[in-house]
């Protein structure tokens, strides 16, 4: 039974990510679609130690251990890359 | 112990649905923001907490506990970070549109 819990949440989190990446694609603003991509992240990891439980294999954990880390340094990449540099330039 | 674990990924599931609600229905970036993170942290705890008590191993719970943490630790952080640059940005703009 639990496995069919688990299996329905995964799905249902999976459904919520591509929703959330319509959002992304059809905000305009770059900090709008940081905020959509920001949860889709946060979904992602949900999602992928859900998988770990599905699947009885909890070398699944250090699989979304690494992707919290390299999607904060996504967001933090995609800020100082795009936002900053417009403000940059419009400062001059 | 499997009705904590339903109740826990359905309290989960709730909130990731209600942060995708908010980000669909709040107006600028700075609700969506204080949508979205708030039911992250809430839903990434209860499912990482539910699968930490599933997994019967104290290892697999203290990797899942540091997850959680690095999740409570960089979620504001990011969000304070987008919601500098928006604040920042929209500045910018309400000053070009006053000089122009």
């Amino acid at each position: 039974m639990t496995d069919i819990v688990t299996f329905i949440a995964a799905m249902f989190g999976g459904l919520l990510i591509f929703v959330s990446l319509a959002r992304a694609v059809t905000s305009s603003h770059v900090t709008s679609k940081l905020v959509a991509i920001n949860i889709i992240n946060t979904k992602t990891i949900i999602l992928i130690v859900l998988l770990g439980e599905l699947l009885d294999s909890y070398l699944y954990v250090d699989v979304a251990m690494v992707y919290a880390m390299c999607s904060y340094v996504g967001t933090v990449a995609v800020l100082k890359g795009q936002v900053c540099h417009r403000l940059d330039q419009g400062g001059e | 112990m499997n009705w904590i674990y339903t109740a826990l990924l359905a309290v989960g599931c709730f909130f990731m649905f209600t942060a995708t609600v908010g980000l669909f229905r709040m107006p600028d970036v700075f609700t969506r923001l204080h949508g979205t993170t708030k039911c992250d942290t809430v839903a990434a705890g209860c499912v990482l907490t539910a699968v930490a008590l599933r997994s019967g191993s104290w290892l697999v719970a203290a990797k899942i506990l540091l997850i959680f943490i690095f999740i409570i630790m960089v979620n504001p952080t990011s969000a304070h970070l987008i919601g500098w640059a928006a604040h920042q940005s929209d500045q910018q703009e309400s000053t070009e549109s006053e000089a122009g």
